[in-house]
């Protein structure tokens, strides 16, 4: 061993630790952010005694990372169904307001009765009609209550494609860095973190699926296998629908040529804000406006009037009609859009210039239909039989998801229950995805996170090891100069 | 070493974490201690929500039939005391006719007693309680019974005319035979207060009475009408004696025609006092409907209470607890937050 070799040494080791110490400050930059993962510098002792840093490597836990990026799907699905219902709530308000169709409905019924106690009581008449125009124009708020759900889910499932496009785009840059670099051996533990954290934001928008290949190259899957990056970034297309009507179906998110959403897909996406969205605009949107349709068609059948003169009329629209009146549609069915245009008929709305007595004696649809034939002011029976008839039981299309056969307020009611159980579940659900997320984020963080105070106290010792080694130095140039002075 | 490696940015975020949700939790049980209700009923219910629908609407519905029968309670109030009336001078008229010994004098006063007898008996069937009048049946916007002088009297004038060729008036109804007079009661005259004339002349009410739902399962009539048969005898006898020529006429003819206005006077109080037991009967089942429909209500409410329902001082228990808990964590963060290296470097 030479003084020379001593010397040596004494360099090769401040490098080393000076390179440390950088790397400490690297960790201690990055402790706040959330996507910096630890960096460790492994070094090395040479053959002929030098240290050097043969690699930096980063703190990971692939199973972890995994583990946080699908929670962060599923939190992020479960908050965009939340939120929707959140809205759609609002169309039913809480249970002592006036607010649901299902309120408004008790309303009229009980005017209803009211007057058939007093039918010569004109202000009695007023009122049900009041009610009635009530409950018409509850129900049209509520479709654009619903509709409008719809189409703000289209326009943020544009905008999240949008947002896919740019972060696939800078993944690609990223990714290309990162195999070239460490092909040719170069430190990409920085790229590698960004790297990760555009995955991170990814999986916010739709499910995603890891897999790393040589030379750290990563390919990305939507979590039902549809490729979303192999090498280039694939392409995400979707088309808003710009008037979203009931009955209008929305256009599906085609990624790589292959539709991901809605009844078409063969590989549907499981987890994401998209797949949350489309869940809202394609299945719990549409079945609240069958129910509502379906309330609708109940109360346009229940006033209907019907030909008491013999000459085979057929049923036609009383006190409730729509679009499509005076004709009745058709039983059993959905008519998409009924709740949209539902009204008071006019001619029994002293509003529009028609009479209350419409209601009483019947004959809105001409003289045929008049059950009051003899004019009486106390005529009962119509408005009792109108009394029997909104309490009767009805068919209602299973594609409303509720009861198929109910009296109308029953299905009123049972429609505030279905939409109120999904609120609630979704709730539940989302509480659990946000405790989950959070757990495995603080789980991920403690894996591969950065404590100040421990990268500290290792600079304190790494400024240790850098003074000894100057002092090093310092004593074999000491050394040199009296061997030369042995010379003299 | 991996397992007991903690982040400086978890470390920091253990305490923090949590603020979110006492925050919000404080602020429901807040909300339940100052309400005594549910917070956010629908979330806490799911799908039970549809039960405090149903409840309501079932309390609304008894609240409205209370309403209706306090109305029909003094509709029938109204219609006893009319019929007390004609039940009164019916009485009054009765008593009269049956003081008079056979051939005595002073028929001019019986005859005043049976004018005025219809003119109030008319006053009381015409009843109205705000444009609703009540012996009218389902026609109740209508008057039920005419004045005589235009509804009844012309009729029986050409009645009396055609049978017996004169008029009230005229002297010569002195000549009249008891046995013309018996003939023409039982026959032209009956006929008069019988369909198709009594609808023609005397009254428009319609034979169907009115009906009303008292409580979520009865339905009940709950009028009388004018053209009942108390109502017809009531008017025949008044009339009989009032304008079939009483003063003019001779002994014999006014002992028949008395003696009928009394069997038929006599038979008319006692089917008043049946129409009055009649509809005290509906006044009885509308307060016993009205007893049962309070007592269901109440039950609602406890229903309704039991499913919507907080108790105040729980919720007020909660949200001091909550309260603390916040508390705690607050000094906790402050502490973690001075844990530093630094501090001791």
């Amino acid at each position: 061993m030479s003084l020379t070799v001593a010397l040596n040494t004494a360099r090769t080791a401040l490098q080393t630790t000076a390179a440390q110490i950088a790397i400490s400050g690297r960790n201690i930059a990055g402790a706040n952010d959330p996507s910096y993962s630890r960096k460790i510098a492994l070094p090395v002792t040479g053959a002929d005694g030098s240290a050097q840093i043969l690699s930096i490597s980063r703190a990971s836990d692939i199973a972890l990372y995994h583990r946080v990026i699908v929670a962060t799907s599923n939190a992020s699905s479960q908050q965009a169904l939340l939120d929707g219902l959140d809205q759609l709530q609002q169309t039913v308000g809480d249970t002592d307001s006036q607010e649901s169709p299902a309120a408004k409905i008790t309303v009229l019924a009980n005017s209803l009765q009211q007057f058939a106690n007093a039918p010569d009581d004109a202000r009695l008449g007023q009122a049900v009609v009041t009610a009635a125009t009530g409950l018409a124009s509850g129900l049209q708020r509520a479709t654009q209550t619903v509709q409008k759900v719809r189409a703000d889910s289209d326009t943020a499932i544009a905008v999240s494609v949008t947002n896919i496009n740019t972060i696939l785009a800078k993944f690609e840059t990223l990714n290309a860095q990162i195999t070239s670099g460490s092909a040719a051996g170069a430190d990409v533990t920085s790229q590698l973190d960004q790297r990760d954290g555009l995955i991170s934001q990814l999986s916010e928008e739709l499910g995603v699926t890891v897999v790393t290949r040589r030379f750290n190259d990563v390919a990305l899957y939507t979590d039902s296998g549809v490729p979303l990056f192999d090498v280039k970034a694939r392409s995400v297309t979707f088309q808003t629908t710009p008037a979203m009507a009931p009955g209008t179906v929305g256009n599906a998110v085609v990624i790589d040529g292959v539709p991901v959403t809605g009844d078409t897909a063969t590989m549907p996406l499981h987890s994401g804000k998209i797949a949350g969205l489309t869940q809202l605009r394609d299945e719990v949107a549409p079945a609240y406006q069958n129910q509502l349709d379906e309330i609708a068609r109940g109360l346009v059948e229940t006033f209907a009037e019907s030909d008491q003169s013999g000459h085979g009329g057929a049923d036609a629209a009383g006190l409730f009609t729509w679009s499509g009146g005076p004709a009745i549609p058709p039983s059993g069915t959905v008519t998409a859009g009924l709740a949209a245009t539902i009204r008071v008929n006019p001619i029994a709305n002293p509003a529009a210039g028609g009479s209350v007595a419409g209601v009483r004696d019947g004959g809105i649809n001409g003289s045929d239909y008049v059950y009051n034939a003899a004019g009486a002011a106390s005529f009962a029976d119509r408005l009792d039989a109108l009394a029997t008839s909104l309490n009767g039981q009805r068919a209602f299309d299973p594609a409303a998801q509720i009861d198929t056969s109910a009296t109308v307020p029953n299905y009123a009611n049972a429609s505030v229950s279905w939409l109120e159980n999904l609120r609630q579940t979704a709730s539940t659900e989302n509480d659990f995805q946000k405790t989950f997320l959070s757990r495995a984020s603080d789980a991920l963080s403690n894996a591969t996170g950065v404590n100040m105070d421990d990268e500290y106290a290792q600079q304190i010792q790494l400024e240790q090891s850098y003074a000894a080694s100057s002092k090093l130095i310092n004593v074999v140039s000491q050394l040199f100069d009296q061997l030369m002075l042995a010379f003299k | 070493m991996k397992s007991t490696f903690v982040s400086t940015a978890a470390f920091l975020n253990s305490s923090r974490s949590d603020w979110g949700r006492l925050r919000s939790e404080l602020v429901k049980a807040n909300v339940e201690a100052t309400t005594s209700r549910l917070a956010d009923v629908g979330l806490t219910l799911g799908a039970r929500t549809g039960q405090g629908l149903s409840i309501r609407r079932d309390d609304a519905s008894l609240a409205a039939l209370s309403d209706d029968n306090a109305t029909l309670s003094a509709h029938l109030d109204q219609s006893q005391a009319a019929l007390d009336a004609m039940s009164t001078t019916g009485n009054a008229f009765l008593q009269s006719l049956l003081a008079l010994p056979a051939g005595s004098a002073s028929p001019r006063a019986l005859q005043q007693q049976a004018a005025t007898g219809l003119a109030s008996f008319i006053d009381a069937a015409n009843t109205a309680a705000g444009g609703h009048y009540l012996f009218a049946g389902i026609n109740s916007a209508s008057q039920p019974v005419h004045d005589y002088a235009t509804g009844g009297k012309p009729a029986v004038d050409a009645a009396f005319l055609a049978t017996f060729g004169v008029t009230q008036s005229d002297p010569n109804v002195a000549n009249i035979t008891s046995a013309q007079m018996s003939g023409f009661l039982d026959n032209q005259f009956a006929a008069l207060f019988a369909d198709p004339a009594w609808g023609t002349n005397w009254s428009t009410a319609s034979n169907q009475n009115l009906t009303q739902r008292i409580s979520p399962n009865e339905k009940v009539e709950t009028s009388v009408n004018a053209n009942d048969t108390a109502m017809r005898k009531l008017a025949m006898a008044y009339t009989m004696v009032a304008d079939l020529g009483t003063t003019g006429l001779n002994a014999d003819a006014r002992n028949v025609l008395f003696a009928k206005a009394t069997t038929i006077i006599g038979g008319a109080v006692s089917d008043i006092t049946s129409l009055q037991g009649r509809l005290g009967d509906v006044k009885k089942r509308v307060d016993d409907a009205g007893d049962r429909m309070k007592q269901n209500r109440d039950l609602l409410a406890t229903q309704l209470n039991a499913l919507e329902g907080v108790d105040p001082a729980e919720a007020k228990v909660r949200s001091d607890s909550f309260s603390a808990e916040l508390e705690m964590s607050y000094s906790l963060t402050n502490k973690i937050l001075h844990l530093s290296i630094l501090n001791y470097a």
